[in-house]
């Protein structure tokens, strides 16, 4: 029996070009009923609409010339938003059922039919989506066919598995890594469970007399992964006993915590989806820096917008849930000029996503998540390097502000789950999407690497979720706890809010799903998007759903909290798992090898290097130093009102450092955040590596205008192959000079994330092996609280006459790993890279920042103080006489410590008395040509490279 | 003079209800935000308000091209609330997302303009500087302010002979500065207005531009002020718009 269905299609008129939709609905009843949709769906202005049924048609017009479209669905079962929308007015018109299913495809129509399929090729990703080449005049006409549908079996609906467990080390290994055997013998998927892992699981099972079931094992390769648990980051090392985060990130924490006393800032640090620090009285900001690699790899659009999605969710399921007060995005990227070709498979069937396609898809996603949900996103950075070709880099990270205490008292940190209170599912609906993101994440990608793993984010239903979680039910006390539904999906909500209790019961049939068939261990791990799990008082459930049921958010009980000590899935009257608690959340700890120290230092740094003008021009004009306007332009950066320092400064909107928000408008407070890494560094000096990227992220605070008694870090270690000796090493030591320098500030980590395996191991077009590891990345990200927005400074000169001083050590004559050096050319492997720095006090500064003395400030970083001074000077439109008496190596080193601030001239003798290390260099002019120790170089040449994209356009 | 009450849409992915919430009040009118679906079924809370804003967002993730799916609900369900604001003398403003479902009701029937994605296809968050070309109560004692925008569907077309009407209602109210529109808006447009002027639809955020340190030359120009002694205002210019919907009343 087959349902009887309508077509909707919407196309720009004659003449216009735009988006059109081809939507498949449950059949309109007539005639009224199809004027009524075109009514709403169709803008009479620039498009044209019909209605197509087995009744008859409803068009605006009878013909249309024939032109070339190209229609793009997604996959059966992939979430369709638009499908979703348009089926949500047609119900509010009355005239489909409310629960209706549909289908939509978005269309493009082209100028010409010559090159469509290349274009079409383009357009869609065939892991998730399928296209096709068909015309106007042949979407103009009832097709009648039915929306594509998951078709799933149905034969495992229910089916729980016990599992055998294999005797052998050898097959231990196979099973972790193709999946407990389905009924019909095939891996389920890779599991990414260690050896030692499987023997104290095989040993568990044994001691307890019965077999682990599908689910069990299920739920400990979720808990246990690297993705969820950080096993290599909490492994033994030697020079680390206890793991590299006991002994140096939460080690610094703890030893800032105690010298600072009663004016320790951290409210929350590690224990739950961010990190939290004091505000004001009132409020606190809380703030968490996501990966998002393994999904970005495959599908770089959706990986992406689901990154930003995802950490978003990290700061509503903060404490009782804060809101989003600004995205920061990070890319590691190969270059647009990476015209490399690789494969999965050795059949080159299956291509990685081509650099270009990489590209534009992670800066899209990015876009569509932050903007669509209505956060601005004003901080980021791009880092281009061959070697993230492979596996890509995305950072997401969201800052949230929360009230300290709700209404009721309540310390707003604090969860509070009670055995006996309801666990109840808010968001979309769980499908197939998504099955095992958290293991395949924490294992490198090659052939065997799921596409179901893959997702779409939808951030409309997130946004309505999230308005009613912060702005309506949080401060109503009715939710006792909530937590979001990240990787592992329900299988690590659930099992980390059960910790709290002691135990919980899920009734597996009474989740909802997005179509029927999935079998009891894929709805507990799937990963779907726009979900959160919450604890509820039994007397407040039916509250709840019912009001997140007016605001078009589907809620839904699914099980209980308890105190137990297990955890128990059930499906119908059947127990699925029965998990000891303990042996859960206690994953055996690895221990690791580190290999000796490879460094060989004395390098020899002579190099013959032209003057400082071509260098200027040629460093400006780098990839990773180059403007972004463009891209800076497509994120929302405005929106929330609540900008004080935004990413574009000065009358010529260079990008900028460091960006501020004002979170609440009638509160003098503000949030200021940085970024910094130094992966090529990493790989020659790890600690020095480390100590400079934190150093710099502080710097750059300090330069706009924070103290550093209210700021605070947060660590993203992207590492490769990192069960390997010698990259543990360099994990050791970046991790040892991140706990030096935030000990020598006195500024605590608060929260981190990390992801040991961004390898690629795949195919080149002949079918021979090849592998691709990132760079050892460690991305420090950092916050601070600003008491009063005023105190921000903007990097950009602000006027002729102006006093420029170097604040700090000068730099070092030590090119190694610099923007410059690569930028030249030259052979890195002579050249010295900087020393690690962990003395530096910025304290007189922050002094002189108080006082008003500083007109404009930048921390030097990548091109160092070359790019410094270039940058202020260009921002502001003006220029800059300077004698220094360095040599051009030093002028373009990357050494820390060092900033570039200008004054006021009749404030110059103040700022020197006041700032320690302050070296009057010049002064600012509004010549068109820029003196440096002598040397002249022209402003509009340096502008013009550093305006000028990949494809050689001056982009303003 | 009592305050006027202002009631601010919410729900469905609009972002902005807040922020234009709080420049309405920096303007000196009452402020209730209200969730559409809670609206709909409380025709009393629109029926004893002045002014209705429609806040930018990004309702229904512009799915089916931007505001048609909430202007649809508001068509559906608060067409006559919202039809007899404006009758009494009430005043209404959409803001970008706003702009785009205004445009979609019964405000401006017959009209014969839309808001089409723009020019250059990419969605575009910079600051601009605007015209005042038309009179409206809105813009009252306003002749030229900057504001950012932030859209991806801005482009204002129009019917063949739409642009004329428009023009000889005197509702082409606001233009981008130079004649040239980022967005490549039919006769660098920004704003029109229907209903003498009272119902205001425009793409800038103002909203956005209240506070001086919204300005992208704040920091530049309030270091050279102190230099002169003086401190730059806590508000910009664009607080006036606010002010005069209050003012209007």
């Amino acid at each position: 029996m087959s349902q009887a269905w309508s077509e909707i299609v919407i196309l720009p008129s004659e003449g216009q070009a735009g988006p059109g939709l081809r939507l498949t609905v449950p059949a309109l009843a007539d005639e009224a009923a199809a004027l009524n949709a075109l009514g709403a769906f169709v803008d009479p202005v620039t498009e044209t609409g019909a209605v197509f049924s087995a009744w008859g048609t409803v068009a605006r017009e009878e013909t249309l010339t024939a032109r070339t479209v190209l229609s793009v669905g997604p996959l059966p079962g992939v979430t369709d938003p638009i499908a979703k929308t348009a089926l949500e007015v047609l119900a509010d018109l009355g005239l489909v059922p409310t629960d209706a299913q549909g289908y939509a495809e978005r269309l493009r129509v082209e100028d010409s039919a010559v090159g469509a399929p290349a274009k079409l090729a383009r357009l869609f990703n065939p892991l998730i989506e399928r296209g096709s080449v068909t015309t106007t005049t042949a979407l103009w006409r009832f097709v009648g066919a039915e929306p594509p549908k998951v078709r799933l079996t149905g034969e495992e609906v229910g089916l729980v598995l016990e599992v055998d467990l294999p005797d052998s080390d050898e097959a231990l290994i196979a099973f972790s890594r193709h999946g407990i055997p389905g009924p019909d013998g095939k891996g389920r998927g890779p599991l990414g469970l260690q050896l030692s892992d499987l023997r104290a699981i095989r040993e568990h099972y044994a001691a307890l007399g019965r077999k682990p079931t599908d689910i069990e094992i299920e739920t400990l390769a979720q808990t246990w992964s690297e993705h969820c648990k950080h096993r290599l980051f909490n492994a033994d090392l030697e020079g680390a006993d206890g793991g590299l985060f006991k002994t140096f990130i939460a080690g610094a924490t703890k030893t800032v915590r105690a010298a600072r006393g009663k004016d320790d800032i951290c409210l929350s640090v590690f224990s739950d989806n961010a990190g939290g620090i004091v505000f004001d009285d009132d409020y606190l900001v809380c703030d968490k820096v996501e990966t998002h690699n393994s999904p970005s790899a495959l599908d770089p659009y959706g990986g992406a917008m689901t990154g930003v999605v995802g950490v978003n969710r990290d700061c509503l399921g903060f404490g009782q849930g804060a809101q989003p007060i600004l995205n920061r995005y990070g890319f590691c990227l190969p270059r647009y000029d990476d015209t490399s070709v690789l494969y999965r498979d050795k059949d080159g069937t299956s291509a990685l996503p081509s650099a270009r396609r990489l590209i534009d898809g992670v800066i899209k996603g990015i876009e569509d998540g932050g903007n669509q949900s209505g956060i601005p996103t004003p901080q980021g950075f791009i880092m281009f390097d061959e070697r993230y070709r492979g596996k890509p880099l995305v950072f997401a990270g969201t800052v949230g502000l929360m009230p300290r205490r709700l209404p009721d008292g309540r310390d707003a940190t604090i969860k509070g789950t009670q055995p006996g209170d309801a666990i109840v599912m808010v968001g979309g609906r769980v499908g197939k999407d998504g099955i095992h993101g958290a293991t395949f994440s924490s294992v490198a990608l090659d052939e065997s690497s799921p596409a179901t793993a893959v997702q779409i984010g939808d951030p409309i239903t997130q946004k309505r979720l999230s308005d009613a979680l912060i702005f309506e039910l949080r401060d109503q006390g009715l939710i006792r706890a909530l937590t979001d539904n990240g990787a592992g999906g329900l299988s690590s909500s659930i099992g980390e809010m059960a910790e709290e209790t002691g135990g919980a019961e899920i009734w597996l049939d009474r989740v909802p799903l997005k179509y029927p068939g999935l079998s009891p261990w894929e709805i507990w791990i799937s990963e779907a998007q726009e979900r959160m799990s919450l604890a509820v008082k039994p007397e407040n459930v039916q509250a709840v759903i019912d009001h997140f049921a007016t605001r078009g958010v589907e809620a839904t009980e699914i099980g209980c909290f308890t105190d137990t000590g297990t955890l128990v899935a059930t499906y119908e009257d059947r127990q699925a798992m029965a998990l000891d608690m303990e042996f859960l959340h206690e994953a055996p700890r690895l221990s690791l090898p580190v290999a000796a120290a490879p460094l060989a230092q004395s390098r020899s740094n002579a190099p013959a290097l032209p003057g400082v003008a071509e260098c200027l021009t040629t460093l400006m004009a780098q990839p990773n130093m180059r403007g972004r306007t463009p891209l800076i332009r497509r994120y929302d950066h405005e929106v929330q009102a609540n900008a004080v320092l935004k990413p574009l400064q000065g009358v010529n909107a260079l990008h900028a450092d460091a960006t501020a928000v004002r979170p609440v408008l009638d509160r003098p407070g503000a949030v200021a955040v940085t970024q910094s890494l130094f992966p090529r560094m990493t790989e020659r000096d790890p600690y020095a590596a480390a100590v400079n990227a934190v150093d710099l992220s502080l710097r750059q605070l300090v330069a706009m205008g924070a103290t550093l008694d209210r700021a605070a870090l947060l660590d993203n270690f992207c590492w490769c192959s990192a069960d390997q000796p010698e990259r543990l090493y360099q994990l050791r030591e970046a991790a040892r000079g991140c706990h030096d320098t935030a000990v020598q500030h006195l500024v605590p980590f608060v929260s981190g994330k990390d992801s040991m395996f961004n390898d690629f191991k795949g195919f080149d077009a002949d079918g021979t092996p090849l592998a691709v590891s990132a760079l050892p990345t460690l991305l420090i990200s950092a916050l601070a609280v600003l008491p009063d927005w005023k105190r921000a400074v903007s990097m950009d000169f602000k006027a002729a006459g102006d006093a420029i001083f170097w604040v700090g050590p000068a730099p070092e004559d030590a090119l190694g790993r610099s923007e410059l050096a690569l930028g030249l050319g030259l052979n890195d492997d002579d050249l010295r890279t900087p020393k690690a720095r962990v003395e530096a006090d910025y304290a007189s500064f922050e002094a002189a920042t108080a006082q008003g003395l500083v007109a404009s400030a930048i921390a030097a970083g990548w091109g160092g103080a070359a790019a410094a001074l270039t940058r202020s000077a260009l921002a502001g439109g003006l220029s800059a006489n300077v004698k220094a008496g360095w040599t051009t190596a030093q002028w373009f080193s990357e050494s820390a410590g060092g900033m570039l601030v200008t004054t006021a001239d009749s404030d110059a003798d103040a700022f020197s008395s006041t700032v320690a290390q302050a070296t009057r260099i010049g002064t600012v002019t509004d010549t068109e040509t820029m003196m440096l120790d002598g040397e002249a170089v022209s402003t509009t040449a340096v502008l013009n490279a550093y305006r000028t994209d990949e494809s050689g356009e001056i982009s303003r | 003079m009592t305050q006027p009450r202002a009631i601010i849409l919410a729900g469905h992915g609009l972002n902005c209800e807040r922020e234009t919430a709080f420049a309405l009040q920096q303007a000196g009118a009452r402020t209730e935000i209200h969730h559409i679906n809670d609206l709909a079924s409380n025709a009393a809370a629109l029926s004893d308000a002045q002014i209705l804003a429609v806040p930018g967002g990004f309702s229904f993730g512009d799915h089916l091209g931007a505001g048609k799916a909430f202007a649809s609900a508001l068509n559906a369900r608060l067409d006559d609330g919202i039809n007899a604001l404006v009758d009494r003398g009430g005043m209404a403003l959409g803001i970008c997302n706003g702009a785009q479902i205004l445009l979609k009701t019964t405000l401006f029937a017959g009209a014969g303009v839309t808001l089409a994605p723009n020019a250059g296809g990419a969605y575009l968050c910079q600051w601009e500087t605007l015209r005042v070309t038309a009179a409206s109560p809105w813009l009252e004692g306003l002749s030229s302010f900057d504001c950012p925008i932030a859209h991806g569907e801005g482009r204002f077309a129009f019917a063949p002979q739409a642009l004329d009407r428009l023009k000889a209602a005197g509702g082409d109210v606001l233009r981008y500065e130079g004649d040239r529109a980022p967005n490549g808006a039919e006769d660098a447009l920004a704003g029109i207005t229907a209903h003498q002027g009272r119902v205001l639809a425009m793409m800038p955020h103002p909203e956005r531009a209240l506070l001086s340190h919204h300005h992208p030359d704040f920091h530049r120009q309030s270091v050279l002020a102190k230099r002169d002694g003086r401190d730059l205002p806590e508000f910009g210019p664009t607080l006036k718009l606010f002010e005069n919907a209050v003012a209007a009343l």
